[in-house]
């Protein structure tokens, strides 16, 4: 009974939570100004009062602020995302064809940063103090202190044009591999440096226990007490931190893909915010805060029912 | 030579060969017979208005008297055919290979022309997709395209289209016919559909009524406000054309379901356009118009300018736009430049400078919300002692009051204190020129020397206390949000901050929000605004500033004169009366100061002059990049 009212508890909390984030996304939209106003070319002689009026009814802008939002979320839950003022095709259709550039950028830098960062983290601990671990560490401030989209020129500057292995930007035809490689090490240099340090220090304090001391004074061979005593017990905490990065990268990273006209969800919620389209720019922070809202819920039940003092508190 | 026609030889031939073989029985011996063959030459043939040589198959009738040996009573003969037989002309070039673009944006994808909203209407007729009804050429003519001919009725009221037959629609959606071009003309004109949200609605639905069919290939469009400038101003590519599109599929599929289907004319076909990725087109082969030499292109949206330059050093792009200084790289990458116009940056008073009361076109009030005299570059047009007349004037025929005066002092103050000189030596490594007025080069046959504001920052002081600022003010100035957007604001105004005590302010939001203001007339904020120096000089340059452009953005202020000047320039036949009309305008700025220039940037666009060359037919002022990077794509000839 008590996971069942926990678990309760925290649907409820999420429940709110995208309420709220419905109210502030519109509360936005609205406060960016008219989005009729994007019908109205930069230049010419624009759109006449009669179509204005027109598109205002279209779009419910005659209505309330407040009906608009009811009619809004009303529409939401009966699945109907509506279009999009730029381009007028549905946004649900939009977002499909833009979450799999996202999908295939976030998973290969998810990838990268966890194939980097975590072992590194543990070579770093266990070689303390040496060269090496100093190697790791200043990876791992360059990655931490570097902005995203000073990585992205640099790796464009050597891999592409100096070296010319790699091309410069573009998800390609057919999405070669190629194509995604130097925006999966920008996009996954920064979590790669957070999995070390978060894996080093988190091994260090393994390490340090007194079972790990206990296992090797019993003779337990080093290879057997930092994998499967050590490591174990020190990947908890990356492992949490992987999954509230993997669900960053799924809601896009506008950056990254800005520098390598990467063609995701990133580009198109900036380019909502400039559009002021207000249909697509809501689904994507919705559809973010959903995710955001169903990771952090699952990870409370498995929290709970891993460890019974959670359900305490 | 008439007898010699073909018809008239097939008659003749045998007539003769019979003549003779009698001949021959009866005399017996040599003779000589006259014989009419037909020959096919090929010959070239200059198209108006084009430097393209088109090559044309035509048949030649030529004599030729040939001796033939007629042996009596057994006659071997050979029966002449007078069938014209095919030259060995050169098989037509097939195109092949490919070029790749990269360019800041390709767009906004719309297939359908009503829903065709900004960033979709030109983009179609650029990357050769589509065609328009007329093209232009880069010497300033106009000539027929989609329609071959055209004809302005004698009272200015009607265009009549002589559409071009035998052009087809691509993926076999058949010939483009007058219904073709009533419909899409009529889809996206705001004054026969009021559902269009097409980029030019407003600029068709001010001119033109409807289009309708008279045949098959006729159609004739109602003028409603006669412009001067058609039909190269929206009809053609130079500047906002309609891309005709097909009927039929709209017919089918309706107009949800034409959004993503992408059925032209042009010498390219749409493969694939993704909004915010790229456009895959592939060649038509034998077009009407032009087949182009390379069989695909790809034009991919790359936003950041580094990344372009980095594509373009890898050879991973053939074709691409950087700014000024970034040029120089490209060069040494084997890049050649080809000139893509220029554009002339002004800075813009026209933040609460909305002096009109009534609207040009219809006469009615004109919302005015911010119209602000406070601010120290506006004068009150109504202050006690003014004469609002003033306004309506090339240039005030007497002193003005010093409610008007003082304002004016002011932006002649800040016009003549920026030092151009080391805006351009300093931003544009000294390959820009110097620039005085609205949106009108230097170069320009009709800019006259009075006109150049000369840099004096004494006089600017001494203007400043005349007006009574001498300790300067407070302006805001909105400078846009892009990275490199606060440059030229800075630069122009680094002498108005450190000499006038000007405390500067830049609103760095997005257009998008700030646009909004332009459109209501609110805008209270200075701009440094930007436009081609591409336009004829009988045309109102870019203005924007005046109610003309109620319903669109009005940047540049509500200014009357500005307002009675562009709708004569627009109504008037008579291209020297315009070109008047253009001068006096230019005496009134140059007196008043509303919108001066600073700066006149040339652009040029980068090609791979290694892999290909590139004699562009280019013939369109739309200089803001996009998909106008590629234009004319099917001009592109690889060195193979």
């Amino acid at each position: 009974m008590a996971l069942a009212r926990f678990i309760l508890r925290r649907a409820a909390f999420g429940f709110f939570a995208i309420l709220g984030a419905t109210i502030i996304v519109f509360a936005l939209s609205r406060m960016g100004g008219d989005p009729r106003n994007f019908f109205v070319g930069q230049s010419g002689y624009g759109i006449s009062q009669e179509r204005w009026d027109s598109l205002g009814r279209e779009m419910g802008l005659d209505k309330p602020v407040p009906v608009q939002y009811f009619f809004w979320v009303g529409d939401l839950l009966q699945g109907d995302f509506g279009k999009s003022i730029t381009t007028q095709r549905p946004v649900i259709k939009i977002i499909r064809e833009r979450m799999g550039a996202t999908l295939q950028l976030g998973v290969a830098a998810w990838v990268f940063g966890i194939v980097i960062g975590v072992p590194l983290g543990v070579f770093s601990a266990t070689h303390r103090g040496s060269f090496w671990d100093y190697v790791s560490r200043i990876f791992a401030l360059v990655g931490q202190s570097a902005p995203t989209f000073w990585v992205g020129i640099l790796l464009i500057v050597v891999f592409a044009v100096m070296l010319g292995w790699l091309p410069a930007g573009t998800r390609g035809e057919g999405f070669p591999i190629r194509h995604l490689v130097l925006p999966a090490i920008t996009l996954g240099w920064l979590p790669a440096a957070s999995y070390l340090r978060f894996t080093r220090s988190a091994m260090l304090q393994v390490l340090d226990s007194e079972y790990i001391v206990l296992a090797r004074s019993k003779g337990v061979s080093t290879r057997w007490v930092l994998w499967k005593h050590a490591f174990r017990n020190a990947i908890i905490l990356p492992i949490t931190l992987s999954a509230f990065i993997l669900i960053g990268f799924i809601s896009g990273t506008v950056v990254a893909e800005q520098v390598f006209s990467w063609p995701g969800l990133g580009r198109l919620a900036a380019q909502a915010i400039f559009d002021n389209d207000f249909p697509v720019l809501a689904v994507v922070v919705l559809l973010t805060a959903v995710v955001y809202v169903a990771v952090v819920l699952t990870l409370d039940i498995l929290y709970a029912v891993l460890d019974p003092r959670i359900r305490l508190e | 030579m008439r007898l010699f026609r073909r018809r008239n030889v097939r008659l003749l031939v045998p007539l003769f060969l019979g003549g003779g073989l009698i001949a021959a029985i009866a005399c017996g011996g040599e003779t000589i017979v006259e014989r009419v063959v037909v020959q096919t030459v090929v010959v070239e043939k200059q198209v108006p208005g084009e430097k393209v040589v088109e090559t044309v198959i035509v048949e030649k009738v030529v004599e030729k008297k040939v001796v033939e040996t007629v042996i009596s009573e057994k006659v071997v003969e050979k029966v002449v055919v007078a069938t014209p037989t095919a030259a060995p002309a050169a098989a037509p070039k097939l195109p092949s290979g490919s070029v790749t673009v990269a360019t800041n944006t390709v767009g906004v994808p719309v297939g359908t022309p009503a829903l065709c909203v900004p960033g979709c209407g030109n983009e179609k007729y650029l990357m050769g997709g589509w065609d328009t009804l007329t093209r232009a050429h880069p010497d300033g003519t106009t000539f027929g395209h989609i329609a071959e001919t055209w004809e302005l009725s004698s009272d200015l009221t009607s265009i009549k289209w002589n559409i071009r037959p035998g052009i087809e629609f691509h993926q076999g959606w058949g010939p483009l016919t007058a219904a073709d071009v009533a419909w899409t003309v009529n889809e996206i004109n705001g004054a026969t559909n009021p559902d269009s949200i097409h980029d030019n609605v407003g600029d068709f639905g001010g001119s033109y009524g409807e289009t309708t069919v008279i045949d098959d290939l006729t159609a004739v469009t109602v003028i409603t406000n006669f412009d001067a400038r058609a039909p190269k101003f929206l009809w053609s590519g130079f500047w906002q054309g309609i891309a005709i599109s097909s009927k039929a599929v709209f017919d089918k599929l309706g107009s949800d379901g034409m959004i993503d289907v992408f059925i032209g004319s042009g010498p390219f076909e749409v493969v694939e356009w993704v909004d915010d990725s790229h456009i895959n087109l592939k060649a038509v082969q034998n077009h009407w118009y032009k087949t182009p030499d390379v069989a695909t292109a790809r034009i991919l949206e790359v936003p950041e300018e580094s990344a372009r330059i980095a594509m373009f050093e890898t050879g991973e792009a053939d074709i691409t736009r950087v700014a000024l200084r970034n040029i120089p790289k490209l060069l040494l990458a084997g890049g050649k430049t080809r000139s893509a116009g220029s554009s002339g940056n002004t800075i813009s008073f026209g933040g609460g400078q909305f002096l009109e009361l009534t609207n040009i076109n219809t006469g009615e009030p004109l919302s005015t919300p911010g119209f602000d005299p406070s601010l120290p570059w506006v004068g009150d047009p109504d202050a006690a002692g003014c004469d609002r007349g003033v306004l309506s004037m090339a240039v005030p025929d007497g002193p003005i009051c010093d409610e008007l005066e003082n304002a004016r002092k002011v932006r002649e103050a800040l016009a003549i204190s920026i030092d151009r000189d080391a805006i351009n030596d300093a931003l544009f490594n000294g390959l820009a020129n110097p620039n005085y007025m609205t949106h009108l080069s230097i170069k320009n046959p009709i800019f006259n020397d009075k006109w150049i504001l000369p840099f004096d920052v004494e006089r600017a002081k001494q203007l400043m206390a005349e007006a009574g600022y001498a300790d300067g003010f407070t302006m805001t100035m909105n400078a846009g949000e892009g990275p490199t957007a606060l440059e030229l604001p800075e630069a122009i105004s680094s002498i108005w901050q450190n000499e006038l005590g000007i405390v500067m302010q830049y609103n760095r939001t997005a257009y998008s929000v700030v646009r909004p203001t332009y459109v209501a007339r609110s805008n209270k904020n200075t701009l440094v605004g930007g436009w081609t120096t591409s336009w004829p000089v009988d045309w109102p340059q870019g203005r924007e500033d005046n109610s003309m452009f109620d319903g669109g953005t009005m940047k540049y202020g509500a200014i009357p004169f500005s307002a009675i000047t562009h709708k004569a320039m627009i109504t008037e036949p008579d291209k020297e009366k315009r070109v008047e009309l253009a001068i006096a305008w230019y005496e009134h700025e140059n007196f008043w100061h509303w919108q001066p220039g600073v700066i006149d940037v040339p652009i040029f666009d980068v090609y791979n002059g290694d892999t290909m060359t590139w004699d562009q037919q280019r013939g369109t002022s739309i200089w803001w990049g996009g998909i106008a990077v590629a234009f004319p794509l099917e001009d592109v000839v690889l060195l193979k």
